[in-house]
């Protein structure tokens, strides 16, 4: 089953597109790390996969084929939204009766367990809670309804070190205990990275690179080697990255090459998900048969 | 691609209805300030007229000795009435989608497994029960207070002040400005300023209701009549003083004119000149104009007989309903497409 699908996904603002001819399916079972640089269209995406967007083009299904935002979707898809927006007038005690009279399968005693897990106060308004606290509270809000798939955005992005750890923590033990599946936007690559089993990378509203983290790594390589040499590099190969210094250059290029089976004079490493994010983010502009997964032809000038 | 995206249906996957009850609780867990100041007011209100109410043995004799001070206590009170409506709109209907979209708590509760027409369906139907029985509960109370004027002849109920305050239309008309309020806020998105639209578009209906809404409607289909002999103002009056065997008791006077012996209406300057003429000759006796003249001129007037009065306020209540269910519609329809 799939947890997310979309089929030529567009969605258009008074400013432009900010998701253009999207088409994905991401397995259930997965961790995804959702990643593309400020304005790459992940709220867009998410916005739409919960239903809180209409898509101006194409279309998105979600847990197996029911339209996102149906009253059978939206059962079963639970979504933490940027800057965890709660009812801040409220107490936490509330807030959960809130979230327990809108979800008829919502678990009070599961609820309440993690907030004294979390040592987060009954009584005190929402709006008085730390920032920590209140992306705790709105994912142990989500988490209680016990979906199938959990869609958090940017939820970490105002967390300190440790509160953001805590948090990552309690959405792998919710994975491992409930096994849902999880889509997660974030910026802090390293710490998706620590949770995340399933890349999807957006950049300027398209699909630039999806795939099992494990799969995405294997198919790109980082080429050691003679600078002079480097042309040859940028014409067989779909080069991603190039830092070339007088003697020497380092290339990441798409195409995994096992052992010993770089080209001659080069040595070939393994890449890092953070190293291979950032060279998906740098290349511009995107190819136009990146949406479909393809990557396109490699932007490289040789310098 | 396009192979994977296989609808399943949604019957087929719909979970549970939240029930209503629930929506309900939390309608009231948002917007308990709104309600909690809603009932204040009109608790005030009702304990205003309760006491000025049980407080008057109005008599005639009453009347007249301190009889301005009670009609006017009556204005303040239909006043108060007469905002409430406005008060539900302003403070209950506007801030109820409004504040959520300024606030981007939409982004919780619209994505919970109630959905969101349901849940803003659900609640501003439950704003709107409560703000019903509240306006119902001051419109009775109000009613009765005025009615002790009115078997004096000194009000009448088919006047708009309290035409509107009846506990049929005034609920009705609170319902209407609440929808209004609720579609402000659906289409403005801000709260301060839907409470402003709301503010405006309500004070225009009352104002359009109270100049010549009313006056319109309680114009159609008069019964006409020169039987009866010209008492109390002659034009749009009430129904006071009521002389008894001349003036049908309860009922409203819509028009009144002269027809002279040609029969042709006499225009509102001739009218006032006869009218002079005859009195002076009378002596003060205006009621005389057909005894002394039965050849020359005729007194005619169209009037609703007392047993309109529930139609009318029938009427009324059904076209204010009607307007509201039309916002409660188009706000719903806005809500389904925002995004």
């Amino acid at each position: 089953m799939t947890v997310l699908e979309t089929f030529g996904l567009g969605k258009r603002y008074r400013s432009g597109w900010a998701l253009s001819d999207c088409t994905l399916a991401i397995p259930a079972g997965h961790i995804v790390a959702l990643v593309g640089p400020n304005g790459a269209g992940k709220t867009t995406l998410l916005n739409c996969a919960v239903g809180l967007l209409r898509p101006s083009s194409g279309s998105v299904r979600v847990l197996g084929g029911l339209p996102a935002g149906s009253p059978g979707a939206l059962e079963r898809v639970a979504y933490v939204a940027q800057d965890a927006p709660l009812v801040g007038q409220l107490p936490t005690q509330e807030m959960i009766t809130v979230a327990r009279c809108l979800n008829p399968g919502f678990d009070v005693q599961n609820a309440l367990r993690r907030l004294q897990s979390l040592e987060i106060p009954l009584r005190t308004r929402v709006a008085k809670l730390s920032g920590g606290q209140q992306a705790q509270l709105a994912l142990t809000l989500a988490l209680a309804r016990h979906p199938e798939l959990l869609i958090l955005d940017e939820p970490i992005a105002r967390l300190d070190p440790v509160a953001r750890h805590d948090f990552m923590t309690q959405v792998v033990t919710a994975v491992a205990e409930d096994g849902l599946s999880v889509i997660f936007s974030s910026h802090v690559v390293s710490e998706l990275e620590r949770v995340a089993d399933y890349l999807l990378l957006l950049s300027r509203g398209r699909v630039a690179l999806a795939g099992p983290i494990d799969e995405v790594l294997a198919e790109h390589a980082c080429l050691s080697g003679p600078a002079d040499d480097v042309r040859s590099i940028a014409n067989g190969f779909d080069v991603l990255d190039l830092a070339a210094g007088r003697r020497h250059a380092r290339v990441l290029v798409r195409g995994g090459f096992a052992s010993g089976q770089a080209p001659a004079g080069w040595e070939s490493d393994d890449v890092g998900l953070e190293e291979l994010i950032l060279a998906y983010l740098r290349r511009s502009p995107l190819p136009s048969g990146a949406g479909d997964f393809t990557g396109g032809a490699s932007s490289w000038q040789a310098s | 691609m396009a192979g994977v995206l296989k609808a399943v249906p949604e019957t087929a996957r719909r979970g549970r209805d939240v029930p209503w009850r629930s929506i309900c609780k939390v309608a009231v867990l948002e917007h308990r300030a709104g309600l909690a100041s809603v009932a204040l007011l009109s608790a005030a209100c009702l304990a205003a007229l309760l006491i000025k109410g049980l407080g008057s043995t109005m008599s005639l004799a009453q009347f007249l000795r301190d009889g301005a001070e009670n009609t006017s206590a009556l204005s303040v009170l239909d006043f108060v009435a007469l905002a409430f409506p406005a008060v539900i709109g302003i403070f209950m209907g506007a801030p109820l989608v409004s504040r959520e979209l300024e606030t981007g708590t939409f982004r919780f509760t619209w994505t919970q497994a109630v959905g969101r027409t349901r849940f803003a369906r659900i609640s501003a139907l439950f704003l709107g029960v409560v703000s019903a029985v509240l306006a119902c509960a001051v419109g009775v109370l109000l009613t009765w207070y005025a009615g002790k004027f009115e078997v004096l002849g000194i009000e009448s109920r088919w006047q708009a002040g309290f035409f509107l305050a009846s506990p049929i239309v005034l609920p009705a008309l609170t319902l209407a400005s609440l929808a209004f309020g609720v579609l402000a806020g659906t289409v403005v998105k801000r709260t301060v300023a839907a409470m402003a639209v709301t503010t405006v578009v309500t004070a225009g209906l009352l104002t359009a209701l109270m100049t010549y809404l009313v006056r319109t409607l309680l114009s159609v289909s008069p019964l006409v009549t020169n039987r009866i002999s010209p008492v109390g103002n002659i034009v749009g009056s009430l129904n006071s003083p009521v002389p008894s065997g001349r003036w049908p008791g309860g009922a409203w006077l819509v028009r009144s004119w002269l027809t002279g012996p040609d029969g042709r209406q006499l225009t509102s300057t001739d009218a006032v000149r006869v009218m002079h003429q005859i009195t002076s000759q009378a002596k003060g006796a205006p009621s005389q104009v057909g005894l002394a003249h039965p050849q020359a001129f005729t007194f005619w007037v169209s009037y609703q007989p007392a047993d309109r009065f529930w139609v009318f306020q029938l009427l009324l209540a059904a076209a204010l309903l009607g307007l509201a269910i039309a916002a409660l519609a188009a706000t719903m329809r806005r809500i389904r497409t925002i995004g």
